[in-house]
């Protein structure tokens, strides 16, 4: 199927659909000239794809829809486009529990939340950081985890090179999960108790440290290892587990 | 006892001052941004010749990172960024390095392109021309507390090429910037602590404040009074005689009057 993109009308039954899911999605609209408008670049999708995680559908757009873009900044503005393959692809993104949508800026574009659109950024992540986006999309119980929001919602390490593979390295299982406790916070209480391990080393506090060591060090020259052997003693734990 | 404070810098790496570069940025149209660097002297930033360059461009949570070699041979190439956000500042970062070392020597943080910062560096807030895709002007708030960092006001660079040419413009100065300014002055009631933190980018707005003639905010969670304080700077700002001068320009302008 041609990629196309959704109109004012379009979005307004998508929005409206998120606002109150009872019944299917509005995936009928997905032809219709009522509510969507061609794209002039001939891009295709299969629209019975499904796909497990978000990282799977970065991929599947990165590798088969966009294999090549010759203005990534530009296609990540078109907002109506991206609501239409959220619509496209809704089965794979709603709660895996719940069989719901998550919040609207998950589906369509919202002022300041933008990086909380799941196909978008899977695409984005994928085509930036390859096989190391799998630590903040490969959850298998949510299309966006606590993982993907503390990854991509601070705009200094959201595109940086360097730090991905390091969270990789740091936070992912063998199989792509995530471990346990990565993303745990550490609270008012723990942080008054120096005895307290709770949330030390997590993806909540690794950004800082990355920027301590961005300070002093070119980062973007060294690999996954060697900056994961300089970050301080609360990381040994998640170095060896 | 010694006590290690922010100031010791015990990596001795040094801070190279911004001025010893000039960086063009050029929209070359289908084939997007590309940037180059126009001079580098090495000497007068007393790095040795064989010391590495390497850059990290940055706009919004877009980036890109180049290795640009010995700083003594600097090159005029141009560089794509076309990847960039448009809709958010471009700075570049420069960082200095030992061949095969990964620890820094120097850096020189927020440079800005020449054709984008025009001549207001020394000003309180920055206009940058780019491509707002429909959008006349945004205002970007600094994202980080350092002094360093500005309320940036991002111009449709179809309407305003330069940031000269917004900055002088009678309707940019009677509409925009009383908003700029309402923004900036609910920051300092939200943290009138700021105002005296040397480290703040607020800090550099007190005697602005001073010479507008009112009185610092104090701490509340009245909001009431914050937008209350805000108002006043506000009014004040526009008594002032350049907001004064685009005001008639403008109302010449609406009266049919030939600039």
């Amino acid at each position: 199927m041609h990629v196309r993109s959704l109109n004012a009308a379009g979005i307004s039954a998508l929005v409206a659909w998120l606002e109150n899911p009872s019944g299917a999605s509005p995936r009928q609209i997905l032809n219709d000239e009522i509510f969507t408008e061609p794209l002039p670049d001939g891009y295709h999708l299969d629209p019975e794809a499904q796909f497990a995680t978000s990282y799977d559908l970065g991929v599947y757009l990165s590798s088969q829809v966009f294999p090549v873009v010759p203005d990534s900044f530009a296609l990540l503005n078109r907002h109506g486009m991206w609501a239409w393959i959220s619509l496209a692809y809704m089965d794979s993104l709603l709660g895996k529990k719940s069989g719901l949508p998550l919040d609207k800026p998950h589906y369509v574009n919202t002022h300041r939340l933008g990086y909380r659109l799941i196909a978008r950024t899977a695409w984005d992540l994928v085509a930036l950081h390859g096989e190391a986006a799998r630590v903040a999309l490969g959850s298998k119980l949510s299309p966006w985890g606590e993982m993907a929001e503390q990854m991509t919602s601070r705009q200094q390490i959201y595109a940086n090179r360097s730090f991905w593979p390091v969270a990789r390295r740091l936070y992912s299982l063998v199989d792509g999960t995530v471990k346990s406790g990565a993303t745990s916070q550490r609270d008012k209480k723990a942080r008054r108790d120096p005895k307290s391990k709770a949330g030390l080393g997590g993806v909540r506090r690794l950004p800082f440290a990355f920027r301590q060591f961005d300070r002093t060090f070119n980062l973007r020259m060294m690999d996954a290892d060697a900056i994961t052997a300089l970050l301080p003693a609360e990381y040994e734990k998640w170095r060896s587990k | 006892m010694g006590q290690v404070t922010r100031t010791t810098n015990p990596t001795r790496l040094r801070q190279i001052d911004r001025l010893h570069f000039v960086v063009r940025v050029r929209d070359d149209g289908p084939d997007g941004r590309v940037f180059w660097i126009e001079t580098f002297d090495h000497t007068a930033a007393k790095l040795e010749p064989e010391i590495q360059l390497a850059c990290i461009a940055h706009a919004g949570s877009t980036e890109e990172y180049l290795e640009l070699g010995a700083v003594s041979g600097i090159t005029q190439d141009r560089h794509s960024i076309r990847a960039l956000a448009t809709d958010k500042p471009l700075r570049f970062r420069f960082i200095f390095y030992k061949a095969g070392e990964s620890q820094l020597v120097a850096y020189t943080d927020g440079v800005k392109a020449k054709a984008e910062a025009g001549n207001l560096g020394s000003s309180l807030v920055d206009i940058e021309p780019t491509s707002l895709g429909g959008v006349v002007w945004k205002l970007v708030m600094p994202q980080g507390a350092g002094t360093g960092e500005k309320p940036n006001v991002l111009v449709e660079k179809a309407l305003f090429p330069t940031a000269h040419s917004a900055a002088n413009h009678p309707w940019f100065g009677v509409l925009v910037m009383p908003e700029v300014m309402r923004e900036v002055a609910t920051a300092i009631a939200k943290n009138p602590d700021g105002l005296e933190d040397p480290e703040s980018w607020l800090y550099r707005w007190a005697e602005f404040i001073k010479v507008l003639g009112v009185d610092a905010p104090v701490t509340t969670e009245d909001e009431e009074a914050a937008e209350d304080w805000a108002d006043r700077l506000v009014e004040k700002f526009a008594a002032r005689g350049t907001f004064r001068h685009h005001l008639a320009q403008a109302e010449a302008e609406m009266n049919g009057d030939q600039r």
